[in-house]
């Protein structure tokens, strides 16, 4: 029967009106003999029918089905509960709603991830039927959090072919606040992202996406003590007995025992909160991510979610992985691994010989260097790191001196200074004692130890000028930094960037004097770039303003003897040339006097 | 006691009298023992002369007020007499002089003295004021005896005589009044001295009188002898040799005395003219060509049928007739009548005839250039405010009508600037219309070749104050005019001579970089006006360097502005467009008076394609280099300018082969920034080295060096390789490669491959030459030096490049290997002389028994440590 009725009213549903609508919904309402109104308003609950008729029948439905929801029978359940129930009409009269609710329910969805053109009428209807869905899932279970519809919703939004980044809102800012919302969510997220761990598709990508988006809009748990002001979303036990009331006196019985059981307060969904939030995360990275989503975990990993997992030490693996794939993801990765080994007792072996391999020019245009630079002078802050270990950093970073911004330059100086400052041991890189001193304590030892050592000198000198740093080694072991001196601190004294040179003389005090030195704090230069280093200097009065003297002002701007392998012919010169005039020439014999 | 010692020895120095005195006077100080003080002596040595031992103050004492009796207490005596004691010295009496002037007075006299005294000393020179007070004396005299010696012999002894007896009388004189003044003085009352010098002043002018006539008297006979003898055949025959003897006399020496005689002596010159001066006179030239202009103008109708010839002057007859050329600066024929009117009468045709004028010219103009209207009708109005203000400066005293003109046109401006901002399309228009006019020149001088001059510009031209009246200005101005109007521009508005002319030149300056900046914008680069451009903005940078440096500034800023845009979203070339717009109109509202703004809106509808700086920007960077110093430690243009160039060297992708020309031109640009300075820049050598990997056949065997883990950024192609043979390699031309479109064929041939490698080479060699001294250089050019290794064993490359690689290389290897062999570790530690250790006793204040001052800690905490042990020890037993 219904099925005629629906095809009929499908052929005639445009001839419908919104009031008539209306008085469909008010039937509907009024009595049960209305009931097949029922259908024909659900025919309205469709994501390309009109958003008036759309709102007006979901209005009409909800308040029908709202009351009615805690009395139906879950529609697996329903096989198992025919036999006792007492009347068998009855029963199929509730089995009918149940499926019409269903179907209520899978259109509702359809809406809410159905990409539509108008935008304003859509973001309402959107919200209405969310609002809707949700009053469904708090009702629909018996009062309770009715999760196979929360987990429907959240699978129909994470493989929505269009952008969901509208609806992921409205689910943040309304009910994310809930913390049973956000329970289920993040279980019905590891359900989803284990399932899709097998698969492999264009599509995964896309939905990845989406786990994304959503997963990191579930805030975090607070542990609050006062777990009283946690507020739940479905009712709590003491409250949602009431509405139970009219239910069978059988239910009544069992209905305690199911509350001990499965129905979660708040207190206990608290205590599973971060359980849940860990399992959640954990599946999510397994996934394969894309490398904008990948980047972006890694960036955001150490602020938002490590403090809220369970065990962090969890995450090492992925974390020791995008550590090794090298390049700017290592450099992310590294302030998550960071906070791992520093407050979880991680441990990392080759932990340096890896951070070593990192520098290279190129992290120096890198986005996130700031961070990286911070982390950096943090990893490098232990005094108890081998003099080697210190002196292969120093003098890898003195190296890219030679080939980096000003503002790099500037944290490298930094960075060198703090490491100098820190192993008194290295300070032969910058200040190599002369030979009369060495001579001088030789004297003591015999002569002929003194022999040889003179052979050794002598060989030695020779080859003082080279440097025997292999920059190329990946090893900080093997680079020979021990051997070498910061020739390049000497040359970018000569800098042209003002700030550079002259921050580069700092590293000319004795650093290893600790009462009368400080640390360099690396964030001042951190965020540099040239931005910052034009705006400084554009940001300086003007004083004074000197200017280059010429005997005779040159009359071309570009001369080939600046500018070698270059020509700077043009063809119009005849025209300069002709009709000089008397005055030009009078004006030059004087102006030189007014220079 | 000092007193009795001088006494004592001016005693002694005054012979008997004073022994006397002494002798009389110790007998008498005998008899007081109190008198004398005397020490006494333990032992009497023989022969020892001791001075000193006794001293008598009572008798030196004794004898002052005896000496004093006989002087002073005898002046004081007298001091009540009639008699009057005179004060002769020079000015004594004179009340109307004051202390100093006596004092000058008497000086002056002590001078003459010495002088007349001192006149025998052989290197005295007479001095004039000598010669003023003796006229009778040698200078004279001599000058009589040079003459006459010369002709006579004979005179010679007469004159000689005579000369004695006027020398001997002049000595004598002084000497007799000096003797008889100091009788006078002794015995004479003051008048009968006054009679008696009377009488004998008196009694020498009858005498100088006597002994002139007595001079005239011989000096006549003389005369008469000699022409007599000189007519006589005696002397005649005595001549010859005589005047030979005189001729061959004046040896070398003696004619330069003469000379120097002769020579004038060294005058003060005219002052040097202050550069305020000279402003005005190159003001005041201008002005009088102006007036000589007009004056011109208004004779040629007079004069315009006498002579064809002139015809410059015949063409300004009928200015309305060459109607290009006119640019509404012509004068009104009926000028010479207006003079005689007064001035309001005058204003006041004026306005009338700038009426008909305007709409003269205007109609003209939309014959000529239809799509230039509004730029046109700029110009009218520009130039005729700029004649009213000539006409209020002759007429009127005041200047504040000039201000308030002045200051309504700053209104105007800003209400152009506000329209333009808002309609850029409008300001397309006017660009487009500056365009054809930069053409126009050409055709202008097609037409005007036939028997027409150029136009003569006016002389006097007021500052425009907005890129609009420079380029009505500049209208159909050849390039040389173009320089000339600038120069005359300066002139007419000297900043020395009036403070709001500085205000003009600085508005000017922002115009004029402008207009440079614009003119660079051009596709096809006009370079000659460029050229000439640059020296005028160089020199008037110099008059202005706080505003030129401002500017510069600015302009940077805005630059790196658009680049930032332009690297963060290429091809985006609209929003950077609004984005510039908007930061220009909030500009406008912080330097409301600056023109430079309307450099900024001009600019952006040429919007950069490509990241890499634009013709434009690589010639206003070239032009700071020029104006300011560029080895400064820290230079407040240069040193934004520089980063901003490495910046673009650092971040922009080297895509096609224009970008690679560009970048090694800035590397030249920063080379020759460099070069005096020396620094290091890690940018230019970076960029350099890419450009040679990207000559290179394969990248992949650079894959570990230090650049190519840069250049992934960059995304670096091949684009350098060399595929085919190439026979000549030509130097780019630089004009040619930014007029050159981006996807030119060019890019992708051979050729320029080849000759881009030659600058980048060429570079490359200045950057070794001017990096030699830095320490770290085997390091900064091992990596270069291994690429140009590969590059050159390449089976295309053309000969001429081989060998330049290889001296290239050559001189990298030298120096690396002069770094190996000489370069030292570092010693940066600045080590402090260790002082010498100080041995002096340590005392310790509020010293505490017992306790242990040892400076040595160690040694200290040590023995506490052995004393308490033993303490306890003790304590233990």
């Amino acid at each position: 029967m219904a099925p005629n009725r629906t095809k009929k009213n499908k052929n005639k549903k445009g001839r419908y009106g919104v009031a008539e609508i209306k008085t469909l919904g008010n039937d509907l309402l009024s009595s049960a003999s209305n009931i097949n109104n029922l259908p024909l308003l659900l025919n309205f609950v469709n994501p390309s029918s009109p958003p008036h008729h759309l709102l007006e029948s979901l209005l009409s439905l909800h308040s029908f089905f709202l009351p009615l929801l805690p009395t139906l029978p879950s529609s697996s359940s329903h096989a198992a509960d025919a036999k006792e129930s007492e009347h068998q009409s009855h029963f199929i009269y509730n089995a009918w709603l149940r499926s019409k609710f269903d179907e209520l329910v899978k259109s509702l969805l359809e809406v809410l991830v159905s990409p539509r053109q108008q935008h304003e009428e859509q973001e309402a209807v959107k919200e209405v039927v969310l609002d809707t869905l949700m009053e469904f899932v708090k009702v629909a279970n018996g009062g309770r959090f009715h999760s196979a519809i929360y987990h429907r919703f959240l699978h129909s939004i994470v493989h929505s072919e269009s952008s969901v980044e509208f609806l992921v809102d409205l689910l943040t800012a309304k009910y994310f606040k809930y913390i049973d919302v956000r329970y289920f969510t993040l279980i019905s997220l590891k359900k989803l992202a284990t399932t899709l761990k097998g698969k492999r598709s264009i599509s995964t990508e896309r939905v990845i996406h989406n786990i994304y988006y959503t997963i990191s809009r579930v805030p975090p748990f607070e542990n609050s003590d006062n777990t009283s002001d946690l507020e739940m979303w479905s009712r709590s036990e003491n409250e949602h007995k009431q509405p139970c009331g009219d239910v069978n006196a059988d239910d009544k019985q069992v209905k305690p025992e199911k509350h001990n059981n499965s129905v979660l307060s708040a207190a206990k969904i608290a205590k599973k909160m971060k359980l849940k939030f860990t399992q959640a995360w954990l599946s999510f990275l397994r996934l394969p991510l894309p490398l904008d989503v990948y980047k972006e975990v890694l960036v955001n990993l150490h602020q938002v979610v490590i403090p809220h997992l369970s065990n962090p030490v969890m995450l090492c693996d992925f974390l020791t992985r995008s550590y090794d794939i090298g390049g700017v993801v290592s450099v992310m990765a590294l302030s998550s691994l960071f906070i791992l080994m520093t407050q979880y007792g991680l441990e990392y072996p080759n932990f340096y010989e890896k951070l070593y391999v990192l520098l290279v020019p190129s992290i120096f245009m890198a986005k996130h260097r700031a961070r990286f630079f911070q982390l950096l002078d943090s990893c490098l802050k232990s005094p108890l790191l081998p003099a080697y270990l210190a002196a292969s950093f120093a003098k890898k970073m003195s190296r890219l001196l030679l080939s980096i911004p000003p503002s790099g330059a500037l944290v490298i100086t930094a960075l060198i200074h703090n490491i100098l400052r820190r192993h008194p041991s290295i300070n032969c890189l910058v200040h190599w004692e002369d030979q009369v001193d060495e001579g001088k304590g030789d004297k003591a030892t015999d002569e002929a130890t003194a022999a040889n050592s003179d052979d050794a000198k002598v060989s030695a000198s020779q080859k003082l000028g080279i440097d025997h740093f292999n920059y190329g080694e990946p090893n900080p072991k093997k680079s020979n930094a021990m051997r070498s001196s910061l020739w390049e601190v000497d040359t970018i004294l000569q800098h042209y960037c003002p700030p550079v040179s002259r921050f580069a003389l700092s590293l000319e005090n004795d650093l290893t004097v600790r009462a009368k030195t400080s640390e360099v704090n690396v964030g001042d230069f951190s965020s540099g770039s040239y931005a910052t280093i034009i705006g400084a200097e554009m940001s300086r009065r003007v004083k004074q303003v000197p200017l280059a003297f010429y005997k005779s002002t040159p009359s071309t701007l570009f001369s080939e003897a600046d500018f070698a392998g270059w020509t700077f012919d043009f063809k119009d010169t005849s025209e300069i040339m002709h009709g000089s005039d008397e005055n030009a020439d009078k004006n030059s014999g004087k102006r030189q006097r007014v220079v | 006691m000092g007193k009795t010692k001088k006494n004592k020895k001016s005693n002694k120095n005054s012979g008997p009298d004073a022994i006397a005195m002494k002798l009389k006077a110790s007998s008498k100080g005998a008899d007081n023992p109190f008198e004398s003080i005397w020490s006494r002596r333990k032992f009497d040595v023989l022969g020892q002369k001791r001075k000193g031992d006794t001293r008598r103050i009572g008798l030196a004492r004794s004898l002052a007020i005896e000496k004093r009796k006989k002087t002073l207490l005898k002046e004081y005596k007298q001091s009540t007499k009639s008699s009057v004691f005179e004060d002769k010295r020079i000015g004594e009496g004179d009340k109307a002089l004051d202390e100093f002037g006596k004092a000058i007075l008497r000086t002056q006299r002590e001078r003459q003295l010495n002088m007349k005294l001192s006149k025998k000393s052989k290197y005295h020179l007479s001095d004039e004021e000598d010669d003023f007070d003796e006229p009778n004396t040698l200078g004279l005299e001599r000058d009589d005896f040079e003459d006459e010696m010369l002709p006579d012999d004979d005179g010679d002894e007469a004159y000689e005589t005579k000369r004695k007896s006027a020398l001997g009388l002049h000595m004598q004189i002084p000497t007799e009044t000096s003797v008889a003044e100091g009788e006078a003085n002794k015995k004479k009352t003051h008048a009968e001295v006054m009679k008696e010098i009377i009488a004998k002043s008196k009694y020498f002018k009858a005498e100088k009188a006597k002994e002139k006539e007595e001079k005239e008297e011989l000096l006549d006979e003389l005369d008469r002898k000699f022409t007599s003898l000189s007519q006589s055949q005696a002397l005649v025959s005595l001549r010859k040799p005589n005047s030979n003897s005189q001729q061959e006399k004046p040896d070398e020496y003696d004619m330069l005395v003469k000379q120097m005689g002769l020579e004038m002596r060294a005058r003060p010159s005219n002052r040097i003219k202050t550069p305020e001066e000279i402003a005005q006179e190159e003001r005041e030239h201008l002005e009088e060509m102006e007036e000589e202009r007009q004056k011109r103008m208004l004779a040629s109708e007079d004069s315009s049928d006498e002579d064809n010839e002139d015809s410059e002057k015949a063409s300004k007859q009928n200015p309305r007739s060459l109607s290009g050329d006119d640019l509404g600066d012509s004068f009104s024929p009926n000028e010479e009548t207006m003079a005689k009117k007064g001035w309001i009468d005058e204003i006041l045709e004026r306005k009338d005839e700038e009426d008909s004028d305007s709409e003269e010219s205007d109609g003209e103009y939309s014959d000529d250039l239809g799509s230039s209207e509004g730029a046109d009708e700029g110009s009218d109005e520009d130039l005729d405010d700029h004649e009213k203000d000539l006409s209020l400066k002759d007429w009127e005293q005041s200047d504040d009508d000039n201000i308030g003109i002045d200051l309504e046109d700053e209104d105007n401006e800003e209400e152009s600037k506000e329209r333009t901002s808002e309609e850029v399309d409008g300001k397309n228009v006017v660009d487009m219309s500056s365009k054809k006019d930069m053409k126009d020149p050409l055709q202008a001088k097609k037409i005007y070749v036939g028997g027409k001059p150029s136009k003569e510009l006016p002389y006097i031209i007021e500052a425009p104050k907005n890129i609009e009246e420079l380029y009505s200005l500049l209208d159909n101005c050849s390039i040389s005019d173009t320089i000339l109007v600038i120069n005359r521009i300066r002139k007419s508005n000297p900043i020395t001579l009036a403070v709001e002319n500085r205000k003009k030149m600085q508005v000017f300056y922002g115009v004029l970089l402008q207009y440079f900046a614009v003119m660079a914008n051009k596709k096809p680069l006009n370079v000659g006006l460029l050229n000439m451009l640059g020296k005028p903005l160089i020199e008037m940078s110099m008059e202005i360097p706080y505003f030129a440096a401002i500017c510069a500034r600015r302009r940077i800023e805005s630059i790196r502005k658009q680049f930032v845009e332009s690297i963060k979203n290429p091809g985006k070339n609209e929003i950077q467009l609004n984005k510039i717009i908007f930061s220009i109109t909030f500009y406008r509202e912080l330097y409301s008076c600056m023109p430079v703004l309307h450099g900024l809106k001009s600019t952006i509808l040429v919007a950069e394609s490509s990241s890499w700086p634009s013709t434009k920007t690589l010639f206003l960077l070239r032009l700071w280099s020029m104006i300011f110093p560029c080895s400064d430690f820290r230079h407040p243009v240069m040193t934004p300018a520089i980063l901003l160039m490495c910046e673009y060297l650092m971040r922009c992708r080297i895509v096609s082969g224009q970008d690679i020309a560009i970048g090694s031109f800035l590397c030249s640009m920063l080379l020759s920034v460099f070069r005096q300075s020396r620094k290091f820049c890690p940018e230019a050598i970076m960029f350099l080295q890419a450009a040679l990997i990207a000559a290179a056949e394969s990248n992949i065997s650079h894959a570990d060096s230090q650049a190519y883990q840069l250049m992934e950024l960059k995304a670096l192609k091949p684009v350098l390789c060399i595929c085919e043979t190439v026979n000549e390699i030509s130097p780019l031309n630089f004009f040619h490669i930014m007029d050159m479109p981006e996807d030119s064929s060019i890019y992708s041939s051979d050729n320029f491959r080849a000759s881009v490698l030659v600058a980048v080479i060429e570079t490359l060699q200045g950057y070794v030459e001017v990096y030699e001294g830095l320490s770290s250089f085997p390091e900064i050019f091992l990596p270069i030096l291994r690429i140009l290794f590969e590059i050159s064993e390449q089976k295309n490359m053309p000969n001429a490049l081989t060998e330049k690689i290889k001296d290239v290389t050559e001189l990298i290897k030298a120096n690396i290997d002069k770094h190996h062999t000489l370069r030292r570790p570092l010693q940066m530690r600045k080590q402090k002389p260790v002082p010498i250790k100080l041995l002096n006793p340590k005392f310790e204040e509020n010293y505490v028994k017992g306790r242990d001052y040892d400076p040595d800690r160690e040694r200290a905490q040590k023995e506490l440590l052995v004393n308490c042990v033993k303490t306890i020890i003790s304590c233990l037993r």
